[in-house]
């Protein structure tokens, strides 16, 4: 019986994963996808995909938690059987793999810019390759344990951020309201869902609470709090830099950063952004590569997850590397349609609901 | 497993060793800090670049500093050096620098951005973006334009009661109370020059005994009092005036009583002393304190042509003075004469800014952008052309 990597909702670890996995992402350039496709009403688009995503988590967790002790994987088992888990599995992997090289390539330039200008990018990328490499050997316990002491600074310096940022704002940049109109906004606002995508990773944890059900609430709130920080952050991007510039293609967390100014007394807040923002990409990466080594031994046959750690780190350390070798936009498109990785597990839920419960309930 | 756990551990303490920086260490003795950049139009299509480095050695004793050698720039600030450097491009011109100077060049200490009046627009819209994303560059460095050159500008600085030339820049051009300049940082006038139709204003840094009068004075004063007759003592360079920018092009100057009424319906200064003649008898002259509590607030009217726009703006208007001048009735009837004098000024500037420079610099845009619903519907309502028609009502309150 292969052992799962168990947590209990009810865990502040548990709330500390939930909130890296949605806000991580604010650090690559990612959010600047919501003033490309909505102009000016970039943060009315990125609170709608969050209202979207809520929905989406709110039905899956609902549907998820009311049977314990089971993963997605289980879920997709009882609905399509072995080769329905074997398929789910592997389009997880897929998911997981080009999450890892996006993230670390994200990360990697955000690193180079803050603070390693002249340094080869695959110097930084090391650095997160180690970290997620030394984090797994750890474990998951080990990895769950951080989020709890590393998150909470994470998410008050992006408080920080957004207060320092809000205090010059321009909110006439808000202006139009529904800024390239409410096709954009909400029709192509349903991409930015992919901003909240890595909240599926949680499914992949197996409930420890026999009564998990009554663990929704606590899996919301930091739900909630993750999609507010972000929209949060979105907002004040949006204020603080104008639209077209908002959609230049730079750091968004960046260019805000390098808004701050407390005149002489604090000038550079880049020190801090520099020590969050690797905690919090070497954190998902280690959480990543975990769950990538995990799904190999629980469903494809290794019996021990442990070797296949370094091979799997180098690989995606040398794939982020010759990311430059691939098409941009082949990268955007493999981007694109991994955003709709919760889509999938939304859908597979609501099959669930029809098809599979009845039969793992029989089966537990 | 004991050894695999040792492997990782050693790795582990090794790791903060890396982060000590092998890489990206600098010196603090073997960097040049630029303190202000100048950009000069070069001959055919290349910019002529100064570079103002700071001597620290001299930072604290401007008298008795080492000669300003080593470049062709001959400042009467010892604390600095200016060394300018023909070239197709910045980099260019910041690399064959670095050939010259033992040191390595840094940027982080970068307080003021110069472009000489003349340089073109596209090279302006260039050079202002890729120092504004320049890693080393704060967004909060000044920018201003020089009346002559940059370069005559920067080696006519020469601060007074302030041994730090960076200081001087960054108080100069940041400071909280500028009557005759706005104040204009690097990020905030990229934003505006590349937003569609928002314009901007620079501050003019001119060479005191030279440039004075170089911006465009507006010469029917009637009975206000002008700063443009004032004159600096001392040859010393200063900022006063602003040019104004549209979509990325400078249509135009301004004087310094033109920026003073600029700061005050921006509220970009809380107060400032105002010097009128008496209608009765011109000789005589007196002053009244302003105080600035909200910027104006502006009504747009578009149902009419052209369109009307109403600006109020709330001021506290103080009469320096210990009696009632001859002429007047009473305090009220003065203060009432003070404010149709203000008024009867913001409206020429109004008129000015509009029809003349057709540039919004004061954002009454963004008020009018509210009522469009999509970017396309604003577009398509073209509010420069409206804003180049309209008429204004000003009321002081």
């Amino acid at each position: 019986m292969v052992k799962k990597p168990t947590l209990s909702y009810k865990n502040f670890d548990a709330a500390c994963i939930i909130v890296n996995l949605l806000i991580y992402r604010l650090f690559t350039r990612i959010p600047t996808l919501f003033p490309k496709t909505a102009g000016t009403a970039a943060a009315l688009s990125a609170g709608f995909s969050a209202i979207l995503a809520f929905v989406m988590i709110f039905l899956i967790v609902a549907v998820f938690l009311r049977i314990p002790r089971i993963n997605i994987l289980d879920v997709a088992e009882s609905a399509f059987g072995v080769l329905g888990r074997k398929i789910f599995a592997l389009l997880i992997l897929l998911y997981l793999f080009t999450s890892a090289i996006v993230t670390l390539g994200e990360f990697s330039e955000l690193t180079k810019l803050i603070s390693f200008p002249t340094a080869p990018i695959a110097f930084c990328a090391l650095f997160f390759t180690i970290a997620a490499t030394v984090g797994v050997f750890g474990g998951f316990s080990a990895i769950s344990r951080l989020h709890r002491l590393f998150v909470p600074a994470t998410a008050l310096v992006l408080f920080v951020i957004v207060i320092s940022t809000l205090w010059n704002a321009d909110f006439s940049n808000l202006f139009p309201v529904l800024g390239r109109g409410a096709e954009s906004v909400f029709g192509k606002g349903i991409s930015g869902i992919i901003m909240h995508t890595d909240i599926l990773l949680l499914f992949l944890i197996t409930p420890s609470d026999k009564r998990s059900h009554k663990s929704k609430n606590t899996v919301l709130v930091p739900v909630l709090f993750g999609l507010f920080t972000v929209v949060a952050v979105i907002f004040a991007f949006t204020v603080r830099i104008p639209y077209p510039v908002s959609a230049e293609g730079q750091f968004p967390i960046y260019l805000l950063l390098k808004e701050i100014h407390y005149g002489r007394f604090f000038q550079r807040i880049d020190a801090i952004l520099l020590i969050v923002a690797t905690l919090c990409g070497m954190l998902y990466l280690a959480f990543n590569l975990f769950f990538f080594t995990d799904i190999l031994k629980s469903d494809f046959g290794v019996s021990d997850a442990r070797p296949c750690i370094l091979p799997v780190a180098l690989t995606i350390f040398f794939s982020s590397a010759g990311v430059k070798f691939i098409p941009a936009e082949f990268l955007e498109v493999l981007l694109f349609c991994s955003g709709f990785a919760l889509w999938g597990v939304f859908l597979l839920v609501i099959l669930f609901m029809k098809v599979g419960r009845k039969q793992l309930n029989e089966k537990t | 497993m004991k050894k695999l756990k040792l492997v990782t551990l050693t790795a582990c303490m090794l790791l903060p060793f890396l982060l000590g920086g092998c890489f990206d260490n600098r010196e603090i003795d073997e960097t040049a800090y630029i303190i202000a950049i100048g950009i000069d139009r070069g001959d055919k299509s290349d910019y002529s670049y100064t570079f103002q480095f700071s001597k620290p050695v001299s930072g604290g004793s401007p008298e008795g500093g080492e000669s300003s050698g080593g470049g062709e720039g001959q400042s009467a600030n010892k604390s600095v050096t200016n060394i300018t450097v023909t070239a197709p491009d910045f980099y260019i011109a910041k690399n064959m620098t670095n050939n010259f100077l033992a040191k390595n060049i840094d940027m982080s200490h970068l307080k003021l951005i110069v472009f000489a009046k003349d340089i073109d627009p596209s090279g302006l819209s260039r050079h202002s973006q890729f120092l504004l994303r320049e890693r080393e560059i704060r967004p909060h460095t000044a920018v201003a334009v020089a009346t002559q050159t940059a370069k005559e500008y920067m080696e006519s600085v020469n601060p007074e009661l302030e041994a730090n030339t960076a200081k001087y820049y960054e108080l100069m051009a940041l400071r909280s109370n500028n009557i005759y300049a706005p104040d204009k940082t690097l990020s905030d006038f990229v934003d505006e020059i590349n937003t569609h139709g928002k314009a901007s204003a620079l501050p003019l840094a001119s060479v005191a005994e030279k440039d004075r009068s170089q911006a465009e004075p507006n010469t029917d004063k009637g009975l206000w009092v002008d700063s443009e007759s004032a004159v600096l003592a001392a040859k010393q360079s200063d900022f006063r005036g602003m040019a104004i920018f549209k979509d990325g092009v400078m249509c135009g100057t301004m004087d310094g009583d033109s920026v003073m009424l600029y700061n005050i319906l921006a509220k970009n200064i809380r107060n400032t002393i105002v010097t009128v003649r008496s209608p009765f008898n011109q000789a005589d002259t007196f002053s009244f304190r302003i105080s600035v509590n909200d910027p104006a607030a502006y009504t747009i009217n578009n149902s009419t042509t052209p369109c009307r726009i109403s600006v109020s703006q709330e001021l506290d208007i103080e009469f320096l003075g210990s009696r009632v001048p001859a002429g007047f009735e009473s305090t009220e009837q003065l203060l009432a004469f003070v404010r149709s004098i203000v008024e009867s000024e913001m409206t020429d500037f109004f008129a000015d800014i509009s029809h003349s420079k057709q540039a919004d610099i004061l954002k009454i845009g963004d008020h009018f952008k509210r009522n469009f619903i999509t970017q396309q519907q604003w577009e398509d309502a073209n509010w420069s052309k409206i804003y180049e028609t309209a008429e204004f009502d000003v009321d002081i309150k």
